[in-house]
């Protein structure tokens, strides 16, 4: 297989970032990253798109990035565009569960201030 | 240095994986549970403790390497590794003339069920861009040193085939059993980024 079409023939080392290194360490780094990868790989094999789509999803993700973002922030992102680009979930709908679970989530979040800090509303 | 990126509230991205998981789950589209057994299979079942015994199996039985060299997925799969990524499995043989390292320029793309999923810098644009054009100083970075007169090849993995490195039996080793053979062998020698030491 061939680069992508565009890329530099050759990086500039000299401004090229040294390659982390790490050790037989943890698989994931957050319960979400595994969640993610994991919805995935299951909706995958349940036949909710071929594994070229999702690899191509994730390359689309990775060739626009240009921060750094992390690794499964990418995965996300290319999982949620996927899946409304197959029609199995719509924009609409995700949008809407994710209003609905920021708002539970302030709830919670103002139980838990309440007893401490009567003026936090003041804040926003 | 911080991107926006790193500093956004860890509670958004968990608020939109937890919405694509309701969502899924609510349509019938994904099973939580099984959900659940692929996170507990991919923390702790896959891992390159997989490939470590198929490179020993390899080491200690010429008829096996043969069947492991000419078909990568069936070989492994006697071992009883298989499934998502393990598809299409070539396995590429270290020798003192040929050195062998593995990459997915585009994405991620790995040997999963041998080696599990990969490491950070696997995944990461210096390693992914460089290693390409210029493997020698990526290998050094590793403190792999190869002789001039070895020649290195770079096998770019993508959705239709994963490889997987056979690395060189250290000398000194013939005593060793399969098992302490296999405690030997790294994840990063099956990627092409080391050798494996005795």
């Amino acid at each position: 297989m061939t680069v992508a079409a565009g890329a530099p023939a050759r990086p500039d080392f000299a401004a090229s970032p040294g390659i982390p290194k790490d050790d037989d360490g943890v698989v994931f780094a957050a319960p979400w990253e595994a969640k993610a990868f994991a919805l995935v790989i299951e909706l995958h094999q349940r036949g909710g798109f071929h594994w070229q789509e999702w690899v191509s999803a994730l390359s689309s993700e990775i060739a626009a990035d240009v921060d750094h973002t992390p690794y499964y922030e990418l995965w996300l992102a290319a999982a949620e565009k996927l899946v409304q680009g197959k029609g199995l979930v719509t924009s609409h709908a995700l949008a809407s569960t994710q209003v609905a679970l920021r708002v539970a989530q302030s709830a919670v979040d103002h139980d838990h201030d309440h007893d401490h800090d009567h003026d936090h509303d003041q804040a926003h | 240095m911080a991107s926006a990126a790193h500093t956004r509230p860890l509670g958004e991205i968990e608020i939109r994986v937890k919405a694509l998981e309701s969502l899924l789950v609510e349509k019938g589209l994904v099973d939580p549970a099984a959900v659940d057994a692929l996170i507990d299979t991919y923390e702790h079942k896959v891992g390159p403790h997989n490939g470590a015994r198929v490179v020993a199996r390899a080491w200690v039985d010429a008829p096996y390497k043969q069947r492991l060299l000419n078909d990568g997925t069936a070989a492994i799969a006697e071992l009883g590794y298989s499934g998502l990524q393990g598809e299409d499995l070539v396995v590429v043989e270290n020798t003192p003339e040929v050195h062998n390292v593995l990459v997915c320029t585009l994405c991620s793309c790995y040997p999963w069920p041998t080696l599990g999923l990969p490491p950070v810098w696997y995944k990461s644009a210096p390693y992914r861009s460089r290693v390409v054009v210029d493997p020698r100083s990526v290998l050094q970075e590793f403190g792999l040193q190869l002789p001039a007169s070895a020649e290195v090849r770079v096998w770019d993995s993508t959705s239709e085939v994963r490889y997987l490195v056979l690395p060189e039996r250290p000398a000194g080793t013939a005593h060793l059993t399969e098992e302490q053979l296999a405690a030997l062998v790294t994840r990063d020698a099956m990627i092409g980024v080391a050798k494996v030491a005795a």
